[in-house]
């Protein structure tokens, strides 16, 4: 837990700031690179950052640092900006990255954002807008090299060149007459080509490509297999529309890592550390809501053996072991099957084996924690029949634990919704009701058959 | 789902023909697919039948690209059954960072025997990074980077690569003076637009970012994320080069901590796989379940303090579950917030108190929420306002005490240098059963002393 150390050309501009010498804070910030330049605002109190953001847009930096600052933040500080400011913010940050500013500003205004732009800058950004954010379409960028398969090297050379010589890629993407994309060519191969080599002959063809549909999971999933610095997007007809980079899907995995562990705790994904109190409240009471209706079915469960508990209040006291173990193993089942789906190490095919396998090891950690339960029980109340209870209910409790915490995300994942959504409450209740039936229920059949008192 | 019906079939195909012996064809599917589909297919199946598809990709020379894409504990277990002269032609073929890497898996002294039999300058090469700890720069980077001197044209540079990495994946050059100390870099787009006799000292970016080899891993890959990098160069405190960590092993770090924070969570080893074997499993598993079963009997013990007042009204048992399963998913969710707060770096210590305060407040208002509702359906159900009242005031009481705990176990634990989510949640659960309990019965026999219920 160190503090967030600043170099020193970044303590200087801060003083500098806090000083007020902003001529000196604008010749200096030039030497910044963006990720120096957040971790700046995010030592500075509110007041400041807006202070601080105005001189970075009168350096016309503001649009790439607001669009590299959490949400949540960014909002609140483009809202503090007129829409002309914010329109000339967009036009100086490449075209992906705009339109997730453009997603940080209030609906309402986003429109009025973007009537001042000129009609073909406007138009690149709409193009984009159309996509889900979530998905590879709002993941890419348009800004990329193609060139036609039957270039030679050198004129591909001069293309660049003359082109593009401030574009910062490592992939150009290679197409036919017809605009559809046949290769991929790395630019180090391009580097070290001879000058009169044709392009078709040293690309790599039939590169992975992807819809703008794809899900940002899936896009993220096939870079880091495929260990990929960009991965092309094209339409119905293998035209090229953009093209989605590794820092963005660096981006995609600490997001969805996120949300699977979020989702597992039953929590929205907006919430952050600091979130105000009220939100928070609000974000998390809808879980906790269906929480309580999933505890009254094991509340229900246990109602059918009221008569048994008056007669027996031993068992009152050893439910919580009963569903305690219950809910702890099943989410430990839940939790791997969770990820394993998540990082593509198990899919639908191999269901039936994960959901087997964890039912196993349910039962034999049920056996040799039912054991040693059954022990304890035996010495605390030395009644040999409630021994026998407990150690049956704990095996049954870990197998129904075992059993849903692999079904509930692989049934979860075949309807097409996040394996982790909900889940553990599902998971919580079935080892509740189902370890509160066998347990109640065995103790009411065998403790009335042998009278025991 | 296309892909995946895609590599069931190609499964099915591959193991029809491993199993009717034709090899040959087996040797010229497998040489057509990449390395990332092999590794796709390789999951579910049954270790036999791994280890002698691993066997026909050693043939084809490809075992080792393959075994070094595995988790950790497949790879293990796998390359443990090759013969020492088979492992080490595969660890010849690939970079050597992930050379290292297959090393590690296995026992010192077979270590040694295997960089015995390779030449000299592959074994010098790999003891230098056998020396790094796994989880540091130097055990992410490889050594396998272009470095060129800074008299160096652009024209030579490219005569330079040419010879010697022309079938390697490359964006970056670095520029190194007479000593190996590092100047600059030379992304190869600037490679392209600039003319052959440019000298590349005038082109490169001076002053990279750099890291030492000993800095943690999850650091590395925070600076990698945070400044959009392709690669970081490491460096010795002289500044002469090291290697390189190329955004590749960054994702894979990033992953791993994700596995890890959520394992941890959930009081799972961060060994485990879906496939791993299921005595392993039990083995991995059974520790944390005896901790939880120890203080599950204290939420027991809790409960029995109030054997008499349950007895005289058995109500209070069938709400019971009520009380333990809200504590518990409020101070889950708690938790995690935290948990997560402090991985991406939203949290530093001197906002611990804020947190833990917040948290606080969530619990109580949602206590308030929960229990109001609660205590309307106890009047319904059993028609008896003191239980109504005291559901109420012990639903705020647990929800509180879970907002409290949720935040407050992860910062001590930071705080003792552990990780904040290792066994966190068998705390916060017990924290609010027994709370939890004790408000709720101790409040019902203190009331239903001076109200006797009905």
């Amino acid at each position: 837990m160190e503090t967030k150390k600043l170099n020193h050309v970044q303590r200087v501009i801060l003083r500098l700031f806090l000083t007020g010498s902003y001529e000196n804070v604008k010749r200096a910030i030039v030497k910044l690179k963006t990720a120096e330049i957040v971790e700046i605002v995010s030592e500075l109190r509110h007041a400041d950052q807006m202070k601080f953001l105005s001189l970075l847009f009168s350096v016309r930096r503001a649009g790439e640092v607001l669009s590299e600052l959490p949400e949540e933040l960014a909002s609140t500080l483009l809202s503090e900006f007129p829409d002309e400011k914010i329109g000339q913010m967009l036009l100086r940050i490449p075209p992906d990255d705009a339109v997730d500013l453009l997603s940080y500003v209030e609906e309402n205004r986003r429109e009025k954002v973007l009537s001042t732009l000129s009609e073909p800058d406007r138009f690149s950004l709409e193009k984009l807008i159309i996509f889900d954010e979530d998905t590879a379409g709002g993941l890419m960028t348009t800004e990329y090299i193609a060139i036609r398969d039957t270039m030679t090297v050198e004129e591909a050379v001069k293309t660049i060149r003359t082109k593009y010589p401030e574009l910062d890629v490592y992939y150009i993407y290679v197409v036919d007459d017809r605009g559809h994309l046949v290769g991929t060519l790395p630019l180090n191969k391009l580097v070290l080509a001879e000058g009169d080599a044709i392009v078709k002959n040293i690309h790599v063809p039939d590169p992975i490509c992807i819809s703008p549909e794809t899900p940002q999971e899936e896009v993220a999933r096939i870079v880091s297999n495929f260990d990929l610095l960009a991965l092309p997007v094209v339409d119905d007809d293998h035209k090229l529309l953009g093209v989605v980079t590794f820092d963005d899907v660096i981006d995609v995995v600490e997001e969805e890592a996120t949300e699977d562990i979020y989702l597992l705790a039953n929590l929205n994904t907006e919430e952050r550390v600091f979130t105000p109190v009220i939100k928070s409240v609000r974000l998390r009471i809808g879980w906790l809501f269906i929480n309580l209706l999933a505890a009254m079915v094991a509340a229900f469960t246990v109602s059918l053996f009221s008569h048994t508990i008056e007669q027996y209040v031993a068992l009152a006291i050893l439910m919580p072991i009963v569903a305690n173990m219950g809910g702890n193993a099943g989410i430990q089942s839940l939790t791997v099957m969770v990820r394993g789906l998540a990082l593509g190490e198990l899919d639908f095919s191999a269901g039936w084996k994960a959901t087997l396998k964890e039912v196993s090891v349910g039962l034999i950690n049920g056996l040799m924690n039912g054991l040693i339960m059954g022990i304890i029980t035996y010495f605390w109340s030395r009644n040999l029949i409630l021994a026998i209870v407990m150690f049956f209910a704990m095996v049954a409790t870990l197998i129904v634990a075992g059993f849903f915490g692999a079904l509930v995300p692989i049934v979860l994942k075949w309807l097409k919704k996040d394996p982790a959504l909900g889940s553990s409450i599902f998971v919580t209740m079935a080892a509740d009701v189902g370890g509160f039936f066998i347990f109640l229920g065995l103790a009411t059949i065998l403790l009335n058959l042998y009278n025991v008192s | 789902m296309d892909q995946t019906t895609h590599l069931n079939h190609v499964q099915k195909v591959i193991l029809r023909l491993l199993i009717s012996g034709a090899t040959s064809n087996l040797k010229k599917m497998l040489s057509k697919m990449t390395t990332a589909e092999i590794v796709q297919i390789f999951y579910h199946l049954r270790h036999s039948d791994q280890m002698s598809i691993l066997q026909v990709l050693s043939t084809i020379h490809r075992a080792g690209e393959v075994l070094a894409e595995f988790p950790d504990e497949l790879a293990r277990n796998l390359i443990s059954e090759f013969t020492d002269e088979k492992i080490a032609g595969m660890i010849t073929r690939i970079s050597p960072d992930d050379a290292v890497d297959l090393l590690t898996y296995l026992p010192e002294e077979r270590q040694q025997t295997i960089l015995s039999t390779l030449d000299r300058e592959i074994r010098f090469e790999l003891e230098k990074l056998l020396i790094f700890d796994r989880d540091t720069a130097g055990g992410l980077m490889t050594t396998e980077y272009a470095a060129v001197q800074e008299e160096y044209t652009v024209g030579e540079t490219i005569q330079f690569l040419r010879k010697d990495y022309a079938d390697r994946d490359l964006y970056t050059v670095y520029v190194l003076d007479e000593s190996r100390h590092l100047l600059g870099t030379v992304p190869i787009n600037t490679l392209v637009i600039s003319g052959e006799d440019v000298p590349v000292r005038s082109i490169m970016v001076s002053d990279p970012i750099t890291i030492t080899p000993d800095m943690p891993s999850e650091r590395v890959a925070a600076l990698v994320s945070n400044y959009d990098l392709l690669a970081i160069p490491v460096v010795d405190a002289d500044r002469k080069i090291l290697g390189v960590v190329t955004f590749d092993d960054v994702l894979d770090v990033l992953e791993e901590k994700a596995t890890e924070d959520m394992y941890h969570l959930a009081n799972l080893d961060k060994e485990e796989r879906v496939f791993t074997p299921v005595s392993r499993s039990v083995r991995l598993r059974a520790g944390w379940l005896l901790i939880n079963l120890c203080t599950a009997i204290l939420a027991a013990l809790t409960v029995s303090l109030f054997r008499d007042t349950i007895q005289s009204y058995v109500a209070l048992a069938v709400l019971m579950p009520i009380v333990a399963g809200m504590g518990g998913n409020a101070g889950s969710q708690s938790l995690t917030v935290v948990v997560r707060g402090l991985a991406l770096g939203e949290l530093t210590f001197s906002g611990g108190w804020k947190a833990v305060l917040k948290e606080v407040n969530v619990g109580f208002y949602n206590g308030l929420i929960h229990g109001t509702i609660m205590g309307l359906i106890c009047y319904f159900w059993f028609k008896n306002p003191i239980l109504s009242i005291i559901m109420v005031l012990a639903m705020i009481a647990t929800l509180t005490i879970s907002g409290l705990f949720g935040a407050l176990v992860p910062i001590i634990l930071r705080w003792f240098r552990k990780d904040p989510a290792l066994g966190s949640s068998i705390f916060v659960t017990t924290a609010t059963d027994v709370g939890g309990f004790f408000t709720f019965l101790g409040l019902a026999s203190l009331a239903f002393r001076f109200f006797p219920p009905a």
